[in-house]
Protein backbone atom coordinates (compact mmCIF):
# COMPACT_ATOMS: atom_id res chain seq x y z
CA UNK A 1 0.00 0.00 0.00
CA UNK A 2 1.45 3.38 -0.97
CA UNK A 3 1.31 6.26 1.54
CA UNK A 4 -1.42 7.86 -0.57
CA UNK A 5 -3.54 4.73 -0.21
CA UNK A 6 -3.17 4.52 3.56
CA UNK A 7 -6.26 5.25 5.63
CA UNK A 8 -6.41 8.65 7.27
CA UNK A 9 -5.43 8.31 10.93
CA UNK A 10 -7.40 9.61 13.91
CA UNK A 11 -10.90 9.55 12.44
CA UNK A 12 -12.35 6.85 14.68
CA UNK A 13 -15.03 4.79 12.94
CA UNK A 14 -14.57 6.80 9.73
CA UNK A 15 -10.92 5.75 9.35
CA UNK A 16 -10.23 4.49 5.84
CA UNK A 17 -13.17 6.30 4.25
CA UNK A 18 -12.10 8.76 1.54
CA UNK A 19 -13.10 12.40 1.97
CA UNK A 20 -14.75 14.27 4.83
CA UNK A 21 -16.60 12.05 7.36
CA UNK A 22 -19.76 14.21 7.22
CA UNK A 23 -20.11 13.37 3.53
CA UNK A 24 -20.44 9.72 4.55
CA UNK A 25 -23.22 10.59 6.99
CA UNK A 26 -24.97 12.33 4.08
CA UNK A 27 -24.33 9.38 1.75
CA UNK A 28 -25.76 6.92 4.29
CA UNK A 29 -28.87 9.05 4.77
CA UNK A 30 -29.36 9.43 1.00
CA UNK A 31 -29.04 5.68 0.46
CA UNK A 32 -31.64 5.11 3.19
CA UNK A 33 -34.00 7.63 1.54
CA UNK A 34 -33.68 6.11 -1.93
CA UNK A 35 -33.85 2.57 -0.52
CA UNK A 36 -37.12 3.49 1.21
CA UNK A 37 -38.45 5.01 -2.00
CA UNK A 38 -37.64 1.86 -3.99
CA UNK A 39 -39.33 -0.31 -1.33
CA UNK A 40 -42.41 1.96 -1.53
CA UNK A 41 -42.36 1.68 -5.35
CA UNK A 42 -42.11 -2.13 -5.23
CA UNK A 43 -44.80 -2.31 -2.53
CA UNK A 44 -47.17 -0.22 -4.65
CA UNK A 45 -46.51 -2.59 -7.57
CA UNK A 46 -47.76 -5.51 -5.46
CA UNK A 47 -51.06 -3.64 -5.06
CA UNK A 48 -51.42 -2.91 -8.80
CA UNK A 49 -49.12 -5.18 -10.86
CA UNK A 50 -51.11 -4.86 -14.09
CA UNK A 51 -51.32 -1.06 -13.93
CA UNK A 52 -47.60 -0.80 -13.19
CA UNK A 53 -46.70 -3.16 -16.07
CA UNK A 54 -48.83 -1.17 -18.53
CA UNK A 55 -47.34 2.14 -17.38
CA UNK A 56 -43.80 0.70 -17.44
CA UNK A 57 -44.24 -0.14 -21.14
CA UNK A 58 -44.19 3.62 -21.84
CA UNK A 59 -40.71 4.05 -20.37
CA UNK A 60 -37.72 4.27 -22.67
CA UNK A 61 -35.48 1.40 -21.52
CA UNK A 62 -32.72 2.44 -23.91
CA UNK A 63 -32.60 5.93 -22.38
CA UNK A 64 -32.43 4.42 -18.90
CA UNK A 65 -29.66 2.06 -20.00
CA UNK A 66 -27.71 4.87 -21.67
CA UNK A 67 -27.95 6.87 -18.46
CA UNK A 68 -26.44 3.98 -16.47
CA UNK A 69 -23.53 3.90 -18.93
CA UNK A 70 -23.24 7.70 -18.79
CA UNK A 71 -22.96 7.72 -14.99
CA UNK A 72 -20.59 4.74 -14.90
CA UNK A 73 -18.33 6.50 -17.43
CA UNK A 74 -18.55 9.80 -15.56
CA UNK A 75 -17.71 7.91 -12.38
CA UNK A 76 -14.61 6.47 -14.03
CA UNK A 77 -13.25 9.96 -14.71
CA UNK A 78 -14.20 11.06 -11.19
CA UNK A 79 -12.26 8.10 -9.73
CA UNK A 80 -9.31 8.95 -12.00
CA UNK A 81 -9.47 12.52 -10.64
CA UNK A 82 -8.99 11.15 -7.11
CA UNK A 83 -5.93 9.18 -8.26
CA UNK A 84 -4.53 12.32 -9.93
CA UNK A 85 -5.14 14.35 -6.77
CA UNK A 86 -3.33 11.71 -4.70
CA UNK A 87 -0.40 11.94 -7.12
CA UNK A 88 -0.41 15.74 -6.77
CA UNK A 89 -1.23 16.34 -10.45
CA UNK A 90 -3.48 19.40 -10.09
CA UNK A 91 -4.03 20.13 -13.80
CA UNK A 92 -4.92 16.51 -14.53
CA UNK A 93 -7.25 16.43 -11.51
CA UNK A 94 -9.09 19.49 -12.81
CA UNK A 95 -9.29 18.08 -16.34
CA UNK A 96 -10.70 14.71 -15.26
CA UNK A 97 -13.23 16.43 -12.96
CA UNK A 98 -14.39 18.65 -15.83
CA UNK A 99 -14.68 15.64 -18.18
CA UNK A 100 -16.61 13.77 -15.47
CA UNK A 101 -19.03 16.70 -15.04
CA UNK A 102 -19.44 17.15 -18.80
CA UNK A 103 -20.40 13.49 -19.20
CA UNK A 104 -22.72 13.87 -16.20
CA UNK A 105 -24.53 16.67 -18.05
CA UNK A 106 -25.50 14.08 -20.67
CA UNK A 107 -27.51 12.29 -17.99
CA UNK A 108 -29.66 15.39 -17.48
CA UNK A 109 -30.06 15.83 -21.25
CA UNK A 110 -31.30 12.23 -21.69
CA UNK A 111 -33.56 12.57 -18.65
CA UNK A 112 -35.05 15.86 -19.87
CA UNK A 113 -35.74 14.28 -23.28
CA UNK A 114 -37.41 11.33 -21.57
CA UNK A 115 -39.58 13.59 -19.39
CA UNK A 116 -40.52 15.59 -22.49
CA UNK A 117 -41.75 12.44 -24.24
CA UNK A 118 -43.79 11.38 -21.20
CA UNK A 119 -45.44 14.77 -20.85
CA UNK A 120 -46.18 14.86 -24.60
CA UNK A 121 -47.89 11.48 -24.20
CA UNK A 122 -49.94 12.89 -21.33
CA UNK A 123 -48.14 11.11 -18.49
CA UNK A 124 -47.69 13.54 -15.60
CA UNK A 125 -47.41 13.32 -11.80
CA UNK A 126 -51.17 12.73 -11.65
CA UNK A 127 -51.20 9.81 -14.12
CA UNK A 128 -51.57 7.03 -11.56
CA UNK A 129 -49.36 5.43 -8.92
CA UNK A 130 -46.59 4.32 -11.25
CA UNK A 131 -45.92 7.70 -12.79
CA UNK A 132 -46.29 9.55 -9.48
CA UNK A 133 -43.58 7.38 -7.92
CA UNK A 134 -41.53 7.36 -11.15
CA UNK A 135 -41.39 11.16 -11.26
CA UNK A 136 -40.70 11.45 -7.53
CA UNK A 137 -37.85 8.92 -7.51
CA UNK A 138 -36.19 9.92 -10.79
CA UNK A 139 -36.82 13.64 -10.20
CA UNK A 140 -35.26 13.47 -6.73
CA UNK A 141 -32.31 11.63 -8.25
CA UNK A 142 -31.99 14.21 -11.05
CA UNK A 143 -31.81 16.93 -8.38
CA UNK A 144 -28.91 15.03 -6.83
CA UNK A 145 -27.22 14.90 -10.24
CA UNK A 146 -27.52 18.70 -10.48
CA UNK A 147 -26.12 19.07 -6.96
CA UNK A 148 -23.32 16.63 -7.81
CA UNK A 149 -22.38 18.63 -10.91
CA UNK A 150 -22.20 21.80 -8.82
CA UNK A 151 -20.01 20.02 -6.26
CA UNK A 152 -17.70 18.71 -9.00
CA UNK A 153 -17.36 22.25 -10.39
CA UNK A 154 -16.55 23.68 -6.96
CA UNK A 155 -14.04 20.90 -6.30
CA UNK A 156 -12.40 21.47 -9.71
CA UNK A 157 -11.85 25.07 -8.66
CA UNK A 158 -10.32 24.03 -5.30
CA UNK A 159 -8.81 20.59 -5.94
CA UNK A 160 -7.26 19.72 -2.57
CA UNK A 161 -7.17 15.97 -1.92
CA UNK A 162 -9.87 16.05 0.78
CA UNK A 163 -12.12 18.23 -1.42
CA UNK A 164 -11.72 15.92 -4.41
CA UNK A 165 -12.31 12.76 -2.36
CA UNK A 166 -15.38 14.30 -0.68
CA UNK A 167 -16.96 15.64 -3.86
CA UNK A 168 -16.26 12.49 -5.84
CA UNK A 169 -17.73 10.31 -3.05
CA UNK A 170 -21.02 12.22 -3.44
CA UNK A 171 -20.89 11.75 -7.22
CA UNK A 172 -20.36 7.99 -6.83
CA UNK A 173 -23.35 7.87 -4.47
CA UNK A 174 -25.46 9.45 -7.25
CA UNK A 175 -24.11 6.78 -9.62
CA UNK A 176 -24.86 3.97 -7.14
CA UNK A 177 -28.44 5.14 -6.65
CA UNK A 178 -29.14 5.10 -10.40
CA UNK A 179 -27.62 1.59 -10.64
CA UNK A 180 -30.34 0.53 -8.17
CA UNK A 181 -33.17 2.65 -9.60
CA UNK A 182 -32.79 1.63 -13.26
CA UNK A 183 -33.56 -2.11 -12.98
CA UNK A 184 -36.30 -1.71 -10.37
CA UNK A 185 -38.20 1.05 -12.18
CA UNK A 186 -37.47 0.20 -15.83
CA UNK A 187 -36.96 -3.57 -15.98
CA UNK A 188 -38.45 -5.53 -13.10
CA UNK A 189 -42.14 -6.31 -13.25
CA UNK B 1 -1.62 -3.17 -11.65
CA UNK B 2 -1.81 0.62 -11.85
CA UNK B 3 -4.79 2.44 -10.34
CA UNK B 4 -5.88 3.75 -13.75
CA UNK B 5 -5.80 0.26 -15.28
CA UNK B 6 -7.75 -1.16 -12.33
CA UNK B 7 -10.41 1.57 -12.70
CA UNK B 8 -10.74 1.05 -16.46
CA UNK B 9 -11.16 -2.71 -15.95
CA UNK B 10 -13.83 -1.93 -13.33
CA UNK B 11 -15.58 0.30 -15.88
CA UNK B 12 -15.51 -2.51 -18.48
CA UNK B 13 -16.98 -5.00 -16.00
CA UNK B 14 -19.72 -2.59 -14.88
CA UNK B 15 -20.60 -1.71 -18.49
CA UNK B 16 -20.84 -5.41 -19.41
CA UNK B 17 -23.12 -6.07 -16.42
CA UNK B 18 -25.27 -3.08 -17.45
CA UNK B 19 -25.67 -4.35 -21.01
CA UNK B 20 -26.52 -7.80 -19.63
CA UNK B 21 -29.37 -6.25 -17.64
CA UNK B 22 -31.48 -5.63 -20.76
CA UNK B 23 -31.92 -9.30 -21.83
CA UNK B 24 -32.29 -10.23 -18.14
CA UNK B 25 -35.07 -7.68 -17.81
CA UNK B 26 -36.86 -8.89 -20.92
CA UNK B 27 -36.53 -12.52 -19.88
CA UNK B 28 -37.84 -11.70 -16.42
CA UNK B 29 -41.16 -10.85 -18.06
CA UNK B 30 -41.64 -14.36 -19.46
CA UNK B 31 -42.55 -17.54 -17.64
CA UNK B 32 -41.47 -20.03 -16.39
CA UNK B 33 -37.86 -18.76 -16.58
CA UNK B 34 -38.86 -15.35 -15.29
CA UNK B 35 -38.02 -15.89 -11.64
CA UNK B 36 -34.54 -17.27 -12.37
CA UNK B 37 -33.78 -14.35 -14.66
CA UNK B 38 -35.10 -11.90 -12.05
CA UNK B 39 -32.59 -13.34 -9.58
CA UNK B 40 -29.84 -13.10 -12.21
CA UNK B 41 -30.75 -9.46 -12.89
CA UNK B 42 -30.63 -8.56 -9.20
CA UNK B 43 -27.32 -10.42 -8.74
CA UNK B 44 -25.87 -8.45 -11.67
CA UNK B 45 -27.02 -5.22 -10.02
CA UNK B 46 -25.42 -6.32 -6.74
CA UNK B 47 -22.15 -7.16 -8.52
CA UNK B 48 -22.13 -3.71 -10.11
CA UNK B 49 -22.80 -2.00 -6.78
CA UNK B 50 -20.03 -4.06 -5.13
CA UNK B 51 -17.55 -3.04 -7.85
CA UNK B 52 -18.49 0.61 -7.43
CA UNK B 53 -18.06 0.45 -3.65
CA UNK B 54 -14.71 -1.32 -3.78
CA UNK B 55 -13.02 0.44 -6.69
CA UNK B 56 -14.77 3.73 -7.56
CA UNK B 57 -15.50 4.65 -3.93
CA UNK B 58 -12.24 2.96 -2.91
CA UNK B 59 -13.68 1.19 0.14
CA UNK B 60 -11.10 -1.58 -0.27
CA UNK B 61 -9.20 0.28 2.45
CA UNK B 62 -12.22 0.39 4.78
CA UNK B 63 -13.26 -3.30 4.74
CA UNK B 64 -15.81 -3.04 7.55
CA UNK B 65 -17.62 -0.16 5.79
CA UNK B 66 -17.37 -1.98 2.49
CA UNK B 67 -18.90 -5.13 4.00
CA UNK B 68 -21.64 -3.18 5.80
CA UNK B 69 -22.69 -1.28 2.68
CA UNK B 70 -22.59 -4.45 0.56
CA UNK B 71 -24.75 -6.24 3.13
CA UNK B 72 -27.24 -3.35 3.19
CA UNK B 73 -27.50 -3.30 -0.61
CA UNK B 74 -27.83 -7.08 -0.75
CA UNK B 75 -30.64 -6.95 1.83
CA UNK B 76 -32.37 -4.16 -0.09
CA UNK B 77 -32.16 -6.05 -3.40
CA UNK B 78 -33.39 -9.25 -1.71
CA UNK B 79 -36.42 -7.39 -0.34
CA UNK B 80 -37.10 -5.78 -3.72
CA UNK B 81 -36.84 -9.22 -5.34
CA UNK B 82 -39.35 -10.67 -2.88
CA UNK B 83 -41.74 -7.77 -3.58
CA UNK B 84 -41.34 -8.29 -7.34
CA UNK B 85 -42.13 -11.99 -6.90
CA UNK B 86 -45.16 -11.08 -4.77
CA UNK B 87 -46.39 -8.72 -7.50
CA UNK B 88 -46.33 -11.61 -9.97
CA UNK B 89 -48.45 -13.73 -7.67
CA UNK B 90 -50.93 -10.93 -7.02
Amino acid sequence: MSPADAPAPGRGPFAGLPGHPMMWVLIASELLAFGGALIAFSGARVADPRGFAQAQDHLDRLAGLLNVLVLITSGLFAALAVESARAGMIARTRLTLIVSAAIGCLFLAFKAREYGHHVAQGFTLDSGGFFTLYYLITGFHALHVVLGLIILAVVAARPSLVNVETGVAFWHMVDLVWILVFPIVYLVR
Amino acid sequence: MSAARRLVLTWFAMSALTLAAIPFGHAAQTRPLGRAFLVALLLAVFAKAALLLSHYLDLRHAPSWNAALRAAIFALLALLGVLAAAARLA
